[in-house]
């Protein structure tokens, strides 16, 4: 009797839910940028360990959505936009969610280790304890600073593709890293905006929830405005062209601002829900024509 | 009072098969990622004693 009982609540979840607790859309993007560092960075690598390479890196991402489901599983209950989740939901143990996650996540660095090497490895495990202790664990419910620091988490794929190749971090990683830092606020908050009724109902300091709209909107501007010279960085530092991806970042930077001067115009919530729809394609964009550009060898 | 009974051991009864069937398939997922774990340390393992980097 205590077994059929113990089966039908750990067989609840089925395994589109365990996909689920890997945050697959985010995935998506970390695993993109993670790409487009391994595809601009000089030299060459075998095409299975660059394919392992950024398996590792969508492992590990996933990884660490799954730890952070497990850690916010109460407020996760409280938002409309998470409730869905297959923790809140009861489809999924916590105690399985972290386990999964730990596993994942331990299993993603080492393979990361044997298949690249051991900077690469480091800097996954780096990005997955920053994701998780930093940003999750300690700022997400005490500052409205949480996604500016914490967003170093999600800027460290392009990163750690470039040192799966290079076994080293230049000044081109790095660039790489600060852009999508400084992308972050700004993509983010715009989702806060609209959401802030969520974020206030479960508790989490929000810039928008704590300091409101307005002050909101200022930060996202100044944001902006420091990405724009970062988009055409690496045209200066020598891996992208002035031609192809140097005309793009400029475009997408200036239509990047327009869409934040709109949110700061705009009362309506209607501004910011397209500010954070483009702000995604503009990552994609970006690092799409940064891997075009270097596969023309356009760069001089 | 026996017709509700018998259509909740019914019930019981579809929600347990129901259980079965998807803790069956967690366990072939899980197997099938254990497989193929293995698979890619092995095939991984390979490359790189070749020299391949």
């Amino acid at each position: 009797m205590a077994q059929t009982a113990y089966q039908s609540v750990s067989a609840q979840g089925d395994v589109g839910d365990y996909v689920a607790l890997l945050k697959p859309r985010v995935m998506s993007l970390v695993v993109f940028s993670g790409f487009a560092g391994l595809a601009v960075a000089p030299g060459a690598m075998h095409p299975v360990l660059a394919a392992v390479a950024v398996f590792c890196i969508a492992l590990a991402s996933g990884a660490a959505g799954a730890i952070n489901m497990w850690y916010d599983r109460d407020i996760d209950a409280l938002m409309e936009r998470t409730r869905g989740r297959p923790i809140p939901t009861g489809k999924i143990e916590p105690s399985e969610a972290l386990a999964f996650g730990v596993i994942l996540a331990a299993g993603a660095v080492m393979l990361m280790f044997l298949a690249t090497n051991a900077v690469a490895a480091t800097l996954l495990a780096v990005a997955v304890l920053f994701y998780v202790f930093v940003y999750t664990v300690w700022l997400k419910r005490r500052t409205p600073q949480n996604i500016v620091i914490g967003g170093a988490a999600g800027a460290f794929p392009p990163a750690i593709g470039w040192a799966a190749v290079t076994g080293d971090v230049g000044i081109e990683a790095a660039i790489l890293f600060a852009l999508i830092f400084f992308w972050t606020p700004p993509h983010f908050w715009a989702l806060a905006l609209y959401r802030s009724g969520d974020y206030a109902a479960a508790g989490v300091p929000m810039m928008p929830v704590v300091h409101g709209a307005r002050e909101t909107k200022r930060q996202m501007l100044i944001y902006t405005v420091l990405l724009l010279p970062l988009g055409i960085a690496p045209c200066f530092a020598g891996f992208a062209s002035w031609t192809l991806y140097g005309t793009a970042s400029v475009v997408l930077g200036l239509l990047f601002l327009a869409a934040a001067v709109s949110v700061w115009i705009d009362e309506s919530e209607r501004s910011a829900k397209r500010m954070f729809g483009y702000s995604i394609f503009y990552l994609f964009a970006m690092f799409a024509i940064l891997i075009a550009d270097n596969m023309l060898g356009l760069t001089a | 009072m026996t017709g509700t009974a018998m259509t909740e051991n019914q019930e019981n009864t579809n929600d347990a098969k129901g259980a079965q069937g998807r803790l069956r398939k967690k366990n072939l997922a899980l197997l099938a990622v254990l497989v193929a774990w293995a698979v890619l340390l092995y095939a991984v393992a390979i490359l790189r004693m070749g020299g391949a980097s």
